[in-house]
């Protein structure tokens, strides 16, 4: 399921062999949150696939972004259940609308206690992330020219660090790539 | 607006203390975690340590991240759900302990078996949870996602009870867009199946 990249940490943006992939992005995705490397690394799994064309349909969600979601569900009382790392977020909010903390000062406190769940290794949801760190978007599968070779090429792609898809149950080609050392130094 | 964020302050100190309240399944602290959930396990229920590691011998290797109690398939008896990682040979399991009033005896069902890879950090690539829910619960839960969309306008999920007996929810490591799966009890099947899951935003 999971793939371990074999990357050179101290490597810089690979190159794309060839530029020429038409990547789309959907509407909840952001086309900054691709980082350089991602596209190369993307552009050389459509080639190795024969892939001219695809669009991305989710990008990572900042802690900022997510302390945003959650805020306005939970403000709406549309919040779902979460994993304990979620409801700890929860009781955040919980607390802090008890103290009576502005909607800024809340979120910025659920940011916080999202960081600090990254900082140790625990996400809250596998959309959060630091693309800088480790870039995580989808890849809609009905995009995609030819899927089924498109999945090979992923999972046979040494800089992909995490991929899933409708084979793993995910509705979506799921991309996790830890982005080289040097590349976050530059940033 | 300088008092309210000193009680900001006061706020982060505490989530930071409240951080301490989740299990801890780093690869450093699956051991210490793994024999307070045994023990836990049983000064809970108050089965005989005996019958403790009974169970926990059916499992060689893993360790015990998550359990709760609860009746799914025999009514007045106490039964457990456990999710274990074994991380030396990257698998995890979430599973059932059920009674066996007949023979007086416990069975074991796995419920699913999956992979599990460690991240940079040196925790699961997912936070292993299991929930012992109640057939209110459930229902209630379902309600409440009947109500809930993601923002591609998408519904988070639904979830069905089998029955009057608790459900079991666990955090899928082989479906991680999903934050629970659950599973109830079938008696026509003489065995768990599937009821439902859901995503969160």
């Amino acid at each position: 399921m999971a793939q371990r990249g074999a990357q050179d940490p101290f490597a810089g943006p690979a190159q794309a062999t060839q530029p020429n992939i038409d990547i789309q992005f959907g509407s909840r995705a952001n086309s900054s949150a691709l980082t350089d490397y991602s596209r190369s690394v993307i552009s050389d799994v459509a080639n190795q696939a024969g892939v001219s064309s695809m669009q991305i349909s989710s990008t990572s969600r900042s802690p900022e972004d997510q302390a945003r979601v959650m805020y306005e569900n939970l403000m709406a009382g549309t919040a779902p259940v979460y994993k304990a790392p979620g409801q700890a977020v929860v009781t955040t909010f919980k607390n802090a609308r008890d103290a009576g903390l502005s909607a800024e000062q809340t979120k910025a406190l659920m940011a916080s206690q999202i960081r600090d769940f990254i900082d140790q290794g625990i996400f809250v949801s596998n959309h959060l992330g630091d693309p800088n760190v480790r870039n995580v978007f989808d890849v809609a599968p009905s995009s995609v020219s030819n899927p089924a070779t498109f999945e090979a090429a992923a999972r046979a792609n040494p800089s992909v660090t995490k991929f899933l898809s409708p084979t793993n149950n995910d509705p979506a080609f799921h991309f996790e790539i830890v982005q080289p050392f040097l590349n976050f130094l530059i940033k | 607006m300088r008092r309210c964020w000193f009680l900001a302050l006061c706020l982060m100190a505490i989530t930071r203390f409240s951080h301490a309240q989740l299990v801890d399944q780093s690869l450093s602290g699956l051991g210490k975690t793994s024999s307070r959930m045994w023990i836990e396990l049983s000064t809970n229920t108050g089965h005989k340590p005996d019958d403790i590691l009974k169970i926990k011998n059916a499992f060689p290797g893993y360790h015990l991240l998550s359990q709760c109690t609860g009746s799914f398939a025999n009514e007045g008896y106490t039964e457990f759900a456990l999710g274990l990682i074994n991380e030396k040979e990257g698998k995890g399991v979430y599973a059932a302990v059920l009674n066996d009033p007949a023979k007086n005896d416990y069975r074991v069902v796995r419920l699913t078996t999956f992979a599990v890879a460690f991240n940079e950090k040196g925790w699961p690539e997912n936070y292993m949870e299991v929930q012992c829910n109640s057939a209110m619960l459930i229902k209630r839960i379902n309600r409440n996602l009947s109500k809930q969309r993601n923002e591609a306008g998408q519904p988070l999920g639904s979830l069905r009870a089998l029955s009057n007996y608790d459900s079991i929810c666990v955090s899928p490591f082989d479906k991680p867009h999903l934050e629970f799966v659950c599973y109830g009890y079938d008696f026509q099947k003489n065995g768990f199946v599937e009821i439902g899951g859901w995503s969160t935003p």
